[in-house]
């Protein structure tokens, strides 16, 4: 019965992951999928009789895991915050950006305010002189963020599995905002050069600023 | 519903994409090895491995490419392995190997570092080195002091617990086993994501970036993260990729290498396999062996 019951947990906490779409906060898309049939395979489980018979004991993980389900079915998640990512630097911040480069991005366009944050970091990546970029337009989306040491960058995760790999990558601003760290902006402005320890990076010069609600994806999969 | 702090949230999070990706591993790999526990006779075993002993152990590093699970579903197939008399060398070898010898590990590992065969090859050689000699190691000792889990047809010295599970296995359908040994793996694998996810939201990895003074400190730093973050295999090399700049190429290998094979999440799974002697001795000689082979590569090339 027990392990009726914890099945049965199980699935329920994968059910509403999955209509809730809190899914995407946890994991890539591409692993959708799994969870999906795990489900189906999970619920089949459960429903199926059981012959009865006595299982000697109680096991305390098992109670623990059916506790994990019900908190995990219980609470509404939110994305992975800033906090996660204190402790860098804007340099470890701007490379990261190898590790989540768009690989569809089209370098021509004739709109640059088109280019994503992600579009964006891919491209300083692989060019990083700000020059080339000079006054360009730019318009993104991302979380208010400040590095250690307190400079201000417009970011967001980037996950090719589940959130324990997700690393935050960003684009430097010109100036620090009004805002509490994590709060989800639209930034327009266009692009600005900038040194710091004889290093030369682009930034944004911030022309106008706006909060939005928290995107039902906010990480970057690529 | 209830809503969480900011940090709380973050912890959650971590815990429960490592529990949600685990899961469908986990799943898969319960069902085969119930279907290897209620089908797999030992005479299949031995009209299917090679006869020399170190091809046997070749063999099994390579059938990951037939069982694609990822590490956390290779542990119920090791289980079964020992219960159907395979032997602590051969199981061994595919529990080490397993997690990188298979198509998903070896393509994520060439797109994440491209044209880089030299990586790729070193990952799979070192790991098949590791596996094997682990195996070769752990098969000479007293099997009683290191693994749990003993063959079914071995009638000697068994005691009543262990008899009653036997008997019950045998009266029990396949969905059972598989039920039982998902839940058991699971309620295993909860215990090991919980204690990661509290390293990773107290200790973010960036801490890491200031050991890289010297090279076996970076190796030494980059297993530990490795051990401690708990990423599936089949993606920890675009992960790796961002610590390509700051730190060796022998220190990624050795995150590449002994990743796979041991991190906080599998501890209590393997756990129900080994004895802590066991685990412990193989844990400290892989990555001992690991570390020495790293070092090597730094040496050389």
């Amino acid at each position: 019965m027990k392990i009726r019951i914890t099945l049965i947990l199980c699935a329920v906490f994968l059910g509403k992951l999955i209509m809730s779409q809190e899914l995407s906060l946890l994991i890539h898309p591409r692993y959708f999928w799994l969870v999906y049939l795990s489900f189906g395979v999970i619920t089949i489980l459960a429903l199926l009789p059981e012959k009865k018979h006595h299982h000697s004991g109680t096991n305390l993980l098992n109670y623990i895991l059916m506790a994990a389900f019900v908190f995990g079915t219980m609470i509404s998640l939110q994305a992975l915050s800033s906090k996660a990512a204190a402790l860098q630097s804007t340099d470890q911040i701007i490379n990261n950006a190898q590790y989540s480069r768009n690989k569809r991005l089209a370098n021509f366009t004739i709109n640059t305010e088109d280019r994503s944050l992600q579009d964006w970091v891919t491209m300083f990546s692989i060019n990083p002189e700000p020059d080339k970029y000079q006054n360009q337009k730019i318009k993104v989306t991302g979380f208010y963020f400040l590095d250690d040491e307190g400079s201000p960058l417009i970011a967001q995760y980037a996950v090719s599995c589940c959130i324990a790999d997700a690393r935050i990558i960003g684009i430097p601003l010109s100036e620090t905002l009004a805002y509490s760290e994590n709060t989800w902006l639209e930034i327009e402005g266009t692009i600005d050069s900038a040194e710091k320890d004889g290093q030369r990076f682009a930034q944004i010069k911030v022309l106008n600023k706006k909060t939005i609600s928290t995107p039902n994806d906010p990480y970057i999969t690529n | 519903m209830l809503t969480l702090s900011n940090q709380i949230n973050d912890f959650v999070i971590i815990l429960l994409s490592i529990l949600v990706e685990g899961i469908p591993f986990i799943l898969l790999g319960s069902i085969l090895s119930a279907i290897v526990q209620k089908y797999l006779k030992e005479s299949h075993i031995i009209n299917f491995l090679p006869k020399n002993r170190l091809m046997q152990k070749i063999t099994m590093c390579l059938l990951g490419n037939l069982i694609p699970v990822c590490e956390c579903g290779n542990i119920p197939m090791a289980k079964r392995m020992l219960s159907k008399n395979f032997g602590s060398g051969l199981t061994i070898s595919f529990l080490l190997a397993a997690p990188v010898f298979n198509p998903l590990v070896i393509a994520s590992t060439l797109a994440a570092f491209p044209g880089n065969y030299s990586i790729l090859f070193y990952r799979l050689a070192f790991t098949m080195l590791v596996a094997i000699s682990a195996s070769y190691l752990m098969e000479k000792l007293p099997q009683k002091e290191i693994i749990k889990i003993l063959p079914e047809n071995n009638n000697q010295s068994e005691d009543i617990a262990k008899k009653d599970e036997r008997m019950k296995q045998h009266q029990h359908g396949i969905t059972t086993l598989i039920k039982t040994e998902f839940l058991q793996m699971t309620s295993l694998f909860l215990v090991g994501a919980i204690i990661a996810a509290m390293i990773q939201s107290l200790l973010p990895k960036e801490v890491i970036l200031s050991f890289n003074n010297q090279e076996w400190i970076a190796i030494l730093a980059m297993m530990a993260l490795a051990f401690v973050i708990s990423i599936c295999s089949n993606v920890d090399a675009f992960f790796a990729l961002a610590y390509t700049q700051i730190f060796p190429t022998s220190s990624i290998l050795a995150f590449l290498v002994f990743g796979p094979m041991f991190d906080i999440k599998s501890v209590p799974m393997l756990k129900s396999i080994f004895t802590w002697r066991g685990l412990t001795i193989l844990i400290l000689f892989s990555g001992s062996l690991i570390f020495f082979l790293s070092y090597l590569y730094f040496l050389f090339t």
